[in-house]
């Protein structure tokens, strides 16, 4: 029962951080006081206008304004073409589809332009995050690999804690222990530094779709019609930090209908 | 010979006494006795229908999308196509059953017709209109404001009744009908966005259920739509060289053809007055552009009327009363027993657009039925006398509803708190914001009249909103608040 709760009270914990948007700081308006009035559905039809209506119930935004910021994410990188020999990586791999699911306390914790985006010559620095981006997602994998096969011959899972069962270990299992630690602890940092270049190489993926200021209680932006893809609505602070995100996808009108037609029942 | 010729003498005598006294009884009295039995009698209109119409518009496409409909031709094609199963439903209903609030509103988010009326009026006085059949007990007395129609092929018809503030539910016994065309014809308009007030402001999501966060009133979210300002002229000018010409319109239907004992006068605020006989009936006309008939009261002539009959009189009064503006509708009416006095307000519309109330009762017409006469009747009705321009630089887009209500929050929140009996001077202007968004009753485009600094009288397109019981007359260019007053 007090296992149940405490899973209960976990689960609110978590729903709350991500409402929170794990920010390091406070914003003078958070998530939960951002209500995202349209888009109302993670779909929309591409044959309608699409409207973004806010509401906040925080009065602090007169003087504190957020940013609003609307992105197309991409499928191909939309400098592809312009990559030179410096990159290591197959073009046939620069799709937003191998991006990967966000670590979201960096994801909100990482300032966004919301001007059009600016590349280094010859797209030199935006290589170096593309290769070792992949190459520290290989490095994960094989790091993944190796820990996984000595721990399935070891098991150091079980006793990684006891002590006692470790100075037992034979010379052999302690070094393969020793290795099997390094390797955990070299991963973390491999996931810390992945999780930076993820977010870093999504936003190569980023399209500015628009962008303006929120000063007032209700907000509502005609976007107009959008062109079949993901989208990404942000809410972003003073300090550019992320606040809340809210992502839909725009879809074939015949698409949408599909979806909604089976619910729709009437009576005379 | 002799007596036969001084006998012919007399009686010629006598002949041209009896003659000469009775062309000096038409001279004197016919004028103003003898034609007071024709003149004075009443005519009743025989087109009452035209004058009572929804002046309200909206339709639900589903999927949040809603519109208005401002153009008259589409308005009256919509009338004429959901009223006959209106009028059929209130003879020849199955059931009549009370709804919640909830079930109205939701019938309302797919696709789907809500028609208003300007006021509220009893099903059976709004029948009597059309038919001398008498209703059913159950329905006579519902007083709907709102008629909401679904789309598809349907008995329902469903009402709100906003004077006891109750939804019903009525099914016809066999008539179908679907609005499925009409509502694809306005579609493929693209019209303008609208949407539910509930929706635009998260009105659930943020306030409890003792306020109205089922709100249904829809507000634009497209503004690119300008409304041009219009000038305008008075029905009749008082310069001379337009008055005779401007007044003969009104003359004949309040003095009838004989104007022998018409007297003009000048009042000390330079009003023209026409009054005939001793007072007995009157027209004033003053500089800005009233045109106001009396007529003394006789209780001779007395009659107890219905609110069919005296509204006959009246329309039959005002159709002969100069121009018929256009798009004009019964805007309201009182009626006060004691006397037996029916009062009736209407409005009219340019460009499509109503003229909006600078007072709650000040509407364009005005006409007082007392026990069968018209004893007075108040007309200030302007034409179109061409565009106006305000500014040399193009309005891009009109001021949107929150321009109007955040630009003027503190008055709004002053007005709110004041008409709520609510004391609270520390509390943020803006702290009331979502309350107040709650209470919007109405939001409509009208025109209010403007003058000039060149003296030039126009028409300025303003956004009229009833928020609690009050009034808000914004200018739809700039989001002034122009004036405010109790509903």
């Amino acid at each position: 029962m007090r296992k149940g709760m405490g899973i209960l009270l976990l689960g609110m914990l978590i729903l709350l951080g991500g409402q929170m948007g794990f920010a390091a700081t406070n914003h003078p308006v958070e998530a939960n006081q951002i209500i995202i009035a349209e888009p109302t559905t993670e779909k929309v039809s591409n044959d309608k206008q699409v409207f973004v209506v806010v509401n906040i119930t925080n009065v602090e935004i007169v003087d504190h304004p957020i940013t609003l910021s609307i992105v197309k994410i991409e499928n191909k990188l939309p400098f592809v073409n312009e990559l030179g020999s410096d990159l290591n990586v197959s073009v046939m791999k620069l799709s937003s589809g191998a991006v990967g699911e966000l670590d979201r306390t960096v994801q909100y914790n990482t300032s966004y332009n919301t001007a059009s985006p600016s590349y280094s010559d010859n797209y030199a620095a935006e290589i170096k995050v593309i290769n070792r981006f992949f190459e520290v997602k290989d490095l994960i994998l094989s790091h993944n690999y190796e820990i996984a096969t000595i721990n399935k011959q070891y098991r150091f899972d079980l006793i990684v804690n006891n002590d006692e069962a470790i100075s037992k270990l034979s010379d052999d299992a302690k070094k393969a222990f020793n290795r099997w630690s390094n390797l955990k602890s070299t991963l973390v940092d491999l996931k810390k530094e992945y999780a930076n270049l993820q977010v870093q190489y999504s936003k190569f993926f980023e399209k500015q779709v628009a962008t303006d200021k929120i000063d007032s209680l209700s907000y509502y932006k005609l976007v107009g019609k959008l062109s079949n893809g993901t989208y990404k609505v942000r809410f972003l602070d003073e300090a550019s930090q992320l606040i809340k995100e809210f992502t839909f996808e725009v879809i074939d009108k015949e698409e949408s209908i599909k979806l909604l037609e089976p619910l729709t029942t009437k009576t005379n | 010979m002799h007596v036969v010729k001084e006998r012919f003498k007399t009686v010629l005598l006598i002949l041209l006494i009896l003659s000469s006294l009775l062309l000096t009884r038409v001279n004197l009295f016919n004028g103003l006795l003898s034609e007071a039995k024709t003149e004075e009698s009443e005519v009743a209109s025989t087109k009452l229908s035209t004058y009572i119409n929804p002046q309200s518009y909206s339709v639900s496409f589903g999927g949040l999308s809603y519109t208005k409909v401002y153009d008259l031709d589409l308005q009256a094609s919509i009338w004429n196509e959901v009223r006959p199963f209106i009028l059929s439903t209130f003879v020849n209903y199955e059931s009549v059953e009370e709804i919640t609030e909830k079930d109205y509103t939701k019938a309302f988010t797919e696709n789907s017709l809500l028609i208003k009326m300007p006021f509220s009026l009893s099903v059976s006085e709004f029948y009597s209109v059309f038919s001398d059949e008498v209703l059913g007990d159950e329905i006579a007395n519902i007083k709907p404001r709102e008629y909401l129609i679904r789309e598809g092929n349907v008995r329902s018809l469903y009402l709100f009744d906003e004077v006891n503030n109750k939804y019903y539910l009525l099914k016809h016994k066999t008539m179908k009908h679907d609005v499925g065309a009409l509502i694809e014809v306005i579609k493929a308009q693209e019209p303008v966005e609208y949407r539910k007030v509930n929706d635009r402001y998260s009105l659930p999501n943020i306030l409890d259920e003792t306020y109205n966060v089922l709100n249904y009133v829809l507000i634009p979210v497209q503004y690119n739509s300008i409304t041009s300002a219009i000038k305008v002229q008075n029905e009749v000018r008082t310069e001379d060289a337009f008055f005779n010409q401007d007044i003969s319109a009104f003359t004949n239907a309040v003095f009838g053809n004989r104007l022998d004992f018409v007297k003009k006068l000048k009042d000390v605020n330079d009003s023209i007055v026409l009054m005939y006989g001793y007072g007995e009936k009157s027209l004033t006309v003053t500089q800005t552009g009233e045109i106001i008939y009396r007529r003394k009261f006789d209780p001779q002539l007395s009659e107890k009327i219905n609110f069919f009959k005296a509204l006959s009189y009246a329309a039959g009064k005002l159709e002969g009363f100069g121009a018929m503006p256009e798009g004009i509708y019964l805007a309201d009416y009182r009626f006060e027993s004691e006397t037996n006095t029916y009062t009736f307000y209407f409005n009219y519309k340019l460009n499509q657009l109503a003229v909006a109330r600078l007072s709650s009762k000040d509407y364009p017409i005005t006409i007082v039925v007392r026990e069968g006469q018209v004893v007075s009747l108040d007309k200030n009705v302007k034409s179109f006398a061409g565009t106006y321009t305000l500014s040399s630089t193009p309005i891009e887009r009109l001021a949107t509803i929150d321009d109007c209500i955040y630009n003027n929050m503190v008055e709004l929140s002053v007005y709110y708190l004041q008409d709520k009996g609510i004391t609270n001077p520390t509390a943020s202007v803006f702290d009331q914001y979502y309350p107040l968004i709650s209470e919007i009753k109405s939001i409509e485009m009208t025109y209010v009249e403007q003058v000039a600094n060149d003296d030039v009288s126009y028409m300025q397109p303003t956004w009229q909103l009833r928020i609690s019981d009050r009034i808000y007359l914004f200018n739809a260019y700039d989001s002034k608040l122009i004036k405010t007053y109790k509903y």
